[in-house]
């Protein structure tokens, strides 16, 4: 901030704002109270605004900047009192999602303040410090540590924090239940590091290491590995394993390989999933078992803005039961749900002038049921720049559920997105979508956006 | 009417593939973003010059001494002078090769019109250097591919990604994508938006970055092993835009999401946790509508069930029953119940029942797990019966 209001003196600073205002009007199902007949709607009327600013070369010829964004929201649609008695819910709140100031030389980066990271092993973020350094010879190092972001701490978000517990129990204190924990919003620090290769010879790894503690207790703790490999058209990869230290066990792996052409691409990938628990759930220390999948992809673009894709994907859930229960000896009998996925998309699209449409139709069954979705999108800009733009999509679902037998059917949806620029920084847009299915029967949402990007 | 939803759905397939078939012939698919669309109204042939004994240089010297895309390397009259006598064919004269305007400018007639048609090749939004290249002696056919067989030349005589990649490997030359795409001034990111296009990866792109149909979908691997890539690009407000758990990302989610998500749930719940967390997201609202049992009393689900009657899902161990769903997606679980709802019958402290959730093995790295956190035991056991279990 006082690098804005000083920005008249370094001529070469340079300044964003980004702001979103959403306002969203639609309705939820509710299973409270309600029949097939005569279901309920519960009213969701919220408005979230967003505002990001962001600052580049806040020192002349330096790579000093920050990055940051801060959301408000309010939901007019709860009745008062009632996010007072669900855990998790709020009815209004700020979140800054991040905020870090960015400072590059060289093959250094630095970052403080609170910021988003991303690896094979998870989506988090923390308040803290991270710093990276590639060496010429690229061989480098990357260190970070800080606090874990958690929904109970200071203007946060729940987005990123460790899953598997309520982000506070401070309801149940206040009301005495026993069992009540104290510490799922105490402090959360955590702390990691990398090993950095950057490539030679078109292959980039690293070798990672990640533990997060709570009140002196290891909340997560994990190793991770991670591979890239691209060289030009061809063979082009991408690999990463993330181990879970705590368990000592394969938690996540993934690996994609693609082949690119002139003519099409052919991409492969093998995933091992699991959730990310929180060492403070007891879920983390139940059997489960992780799900294995597989996906082969096919694009084709013959000259032309129309190109194409088919992919199938299989999916095998794995299952861990302790051998001491009765239960473990009858959970391969038949009669149960599906222990895979099986399914497979297809579509094209096209890109003509001020054009884009896309056709899309996607099918799954197995474990958790069955789904058809068919989903035709087009657009059309108006006008020399395309300042008024319309665009529909309607949807058709055929929908299974393989364990509630309520939702099932055929669901039809619509939706039409108008949107016109006011000025080169500014742009409004509504949203309008009618869905008809048996389960709601016919419910309505609105949304409505403005956006304004501008250099200050 | 099944058998006419059929037939409807089949001529629209077909309607498509035919479509892109016609399409197929219009030769678009370098990025727009880089080459502007040209407008070239000439007739020339390239194979006729090449077999003739023209050199490259002959038409297009000023490639040699070129420092910017900016420069134009079009030939104009004054290079075609040199074998076409424009002068003599303007007063009449037969010449050899012919030299007349509607040789090279096809129906223009300049005792109609004033000019010919506008020539109009745009800038392309790239940063390149043609001196550079041609004093590290690379051949114009590296780049531009062999015009033996090229009548007109077009956006597709121009290099795609692939072509450059060959030496711009990261050692013969750079491969860092500023070294050829215009970046923001601030940011020193690329420049995504051009008055003609959208920069995005796209097909043949030769590190396999292509942002081909439902990319949303299909990045995660890339994002979560690559993300130093995706920051050349994109700035954090990029991802947190879908990645935000409150936008509701319409290309995301389609019509109707809200109602038809909990197949999709089921079938790629980690998916969904790139998102929204379980225990602070899906189980607040899930306990708002009344689906979540650990609700405050006045929010319980009274009248509708969402799982198989209580016996086949809790009482009798068999196929159906919610011990083999939670082992095979535990997070479905944890997106509607509490802590509270398993440890009813999982803890050992419960009056219920205590039946062992844990998987085999488990009493031999008890006593680690323990020393590491205990938090988690100490909901379902006493001090006394974890030493009890040789876990202390």
């Amino acid at each position: 901030m006082v690098a804005l209001l000083t920005a008249g003196t370094a001529s070469a600073s340079a300044f964003q704002l980004e702001a979103r205002t959403e306002a969203q009007v639609y309705q939820i199902r509710a299973f409270r109270g309600s029949s097939p007949e005569e279901p309920v709607l519960l009213p969701r009327r919220r408005i979230v605004q967003y505002l990001g600013l962001t600052g580049y070369e806040l020192i002349t010829g330096q790579d000093l900047g920050f990055e940051s964004n801060l959301r408000i929201f309010a939901d007019f649609g709860l009745p008062r009192g009632e996010a007072a008695r669900i855990d998790g819910m709020r009815s209004e709140d700020a979140d800054l999602l991040y905020a870090y100031v960015r400072y590059g030389v060289g093959g250094f980066e630095g970052r403080l303040g609170r910021q988003v990271y991303v690896d094979v092993g998870d989506i988090l973020a923390f308040d803290g410090l991270r710093v990276r350094y590639v060496s010429p010879l690229k061989l480098g190092a990357e260190a970070y540590g800080g606090l874990w972001v958690k929904g109970a701490g200071f203007l946060s978000s729940p987005v990123y924090q460790p899953d598997g517990t309520r982000e506070s129990d401070a309801r149940r204190l206040e009301q005495g239940v026993v069992g009540a924990d104290p510490t799922l919003s105490a402090l959360e620090p955590m702390y990691g590091a990398k090993l950095l290769l950057e490539d030679l010879k078109g292959v980039s790894a690293s070798l990672g290491y990640r533990r997060a503690l709570v009140e002196g207790k290891t909340d997560l703790e994990r190793a991770t590995a991670e591979a890239r490999y691209g060289r030009g058209l061809g063979v082009s990869a991408v690999a990463g394993v993330d181990f879970d230290l705590l368990r000592m066990r394969l938690a996540q792996a993934r690996a994609q390989v693609r082949w690119d052409g002139e003519q099409l691409a052919v991409t492969g990938e093998a995933l091992r999933l699991s959730p990310v628990f929180s060492a403070d759930s007891i879920w983390y220390w139940f059997a489960f078992a992780p799900r294995d999948e597989a996906r082969v992809r096919l694009d084709v673009f013959p000259r032309g803005p129309l190109r194409y894709y088919v992919q199938g994907v299989g999916s095998l859930y794995h299952t861990e039961l302790n051998s001491g229960l009765r239960l473990a000896e009858v959970a391969q009998e038949p009669g149960g749900p599906p222990s895979h996925t099986v399914g497979g998309s297809a579509g094209a699209s096209l890109r003509l002038g001020r054009f884009r449409s896309a056709l899309d139709v996607a099918y799954r069954r197995g474990f958790g049921g069955s789904q058809l979705w068919t989903d035709l999108t087009a657009g059309y800009g108006f006008g020399p720049t395309g300042r008024f733009s319309l665009d529909g999509r309607l949807s058709v679902a055929r929908i299974q559920d393989g364990f509630n037998p309520l939702l099932a059917g055929n669901f039809l949806g619509a939706q039409v997105w108008a949107s016109q620029a006011l000025t080169r920084a500014a742009r409004v847009s509504l949203v309008l979508e009618q869905n008809v299915n048996p389960y709601t029967r016919w419910d309505s949402k609105v949304f409505f956006l403005f956006d304004l990007k501008a250099s200050l | 009417m099944e058998r006419q939803f059929r037939t409807a759905l089949g001529i629209v397939v077909v309607s498509f593939v035919a479509a892109g078939i016609a399409w197929a012939a219009t030769g678009r698919e370098r990025s727009l973003a880089v080459y502007p669309a040209q407008h070239i109204p000439l007739r020339f042939d390239h194979k006729q010059h090449l077999a003739a004994g023209a050199e490259c240089v002959t038409c297009h010297d000023a490639a040699r001494a070129s420092g910017s895309v900016k420069d134009r390397l079009l030939p104009g009259h004054e290079e075609c002078e040199s074998c076409h006598d424009i002068e003599a064919a303007r007063k009449g004269e037969k010449t050899d090769p012919a030299a007349s305007c509607h040789t090279c400018h096809p129906g223009f007639d300049p005792t109609v019109r004033m000019a010919p048609a506008k020539v109009d090749v745009p800038t392309a939004n790239l940063r390149f250097n043609h001196k550079v290249h041609v004093d590290k002696k690379v051949q114009c056919a590296t780049c531009h591919g062999a015009m033996t067989d090229v009548q007109l030349a077009s956006r597709q005589q121009l290099p795609k990604m692939a072509t450059c990649f060959e030496c711009h490997d990261g050692t013969v030359a750079s491969k860092a994508c500023a070294t050829c795409h215009p970046t923001q001034p601030a940011s020193g990111r690329l420049q995504l938006t051009f008055p003609s296009g959208v920069l995005r990866p796209m097909q043949g792109n030769p590190l396999g970055l292509d942002h081909g149909p439902r990319y949303e979908f299909t990045h995660g691997n890339r994002a979560s092993v690559d993300r130093q890539t995706c920051m050349s690009c994109h700035a954090e407000s990029d991802c947190q835009s879908c990645h935000d758990a409150l936008q509701k990302p319409l290309s995301v989610h389609p019509n109707d999401y809200l109602t038809l998500h909990p197949v999709q749930a089921r079938q790629d719940s980690v998916r969904c946790s790139s998102c929204h967390r379980t225990q602070s997201f899906c189980a607040a609202c899930h306990e708002r509508t009344g689906v979540g049992m650990d609700a405050d009393r006045s929010l319980r689900p009274r009248n509708v069930k969402v799982h198989p009657d209580y016996n086949t899902w809790v009482e009798v161990p068999g196929p159906q029953h919610h011990g083999i769903v939670a082992s095979r997606d535990l997070q479905q679980c944890a997106s509607c119940h509490r802590e509270e709802s398993c440890m009813s019958c999982h803890s050992a402290r419960s009056e219920r029942r205590q039946v062992n959730p844990h998987p085999d093995g488990f009493g031999a790295m008890c006593k680690r797990a323990a020393s590491a956190n205990d938090r988690a035991c100490l909901k379902c056991h006493t001090e006394t019966s974890l030493a009890e279990k040789g876990c202390r």
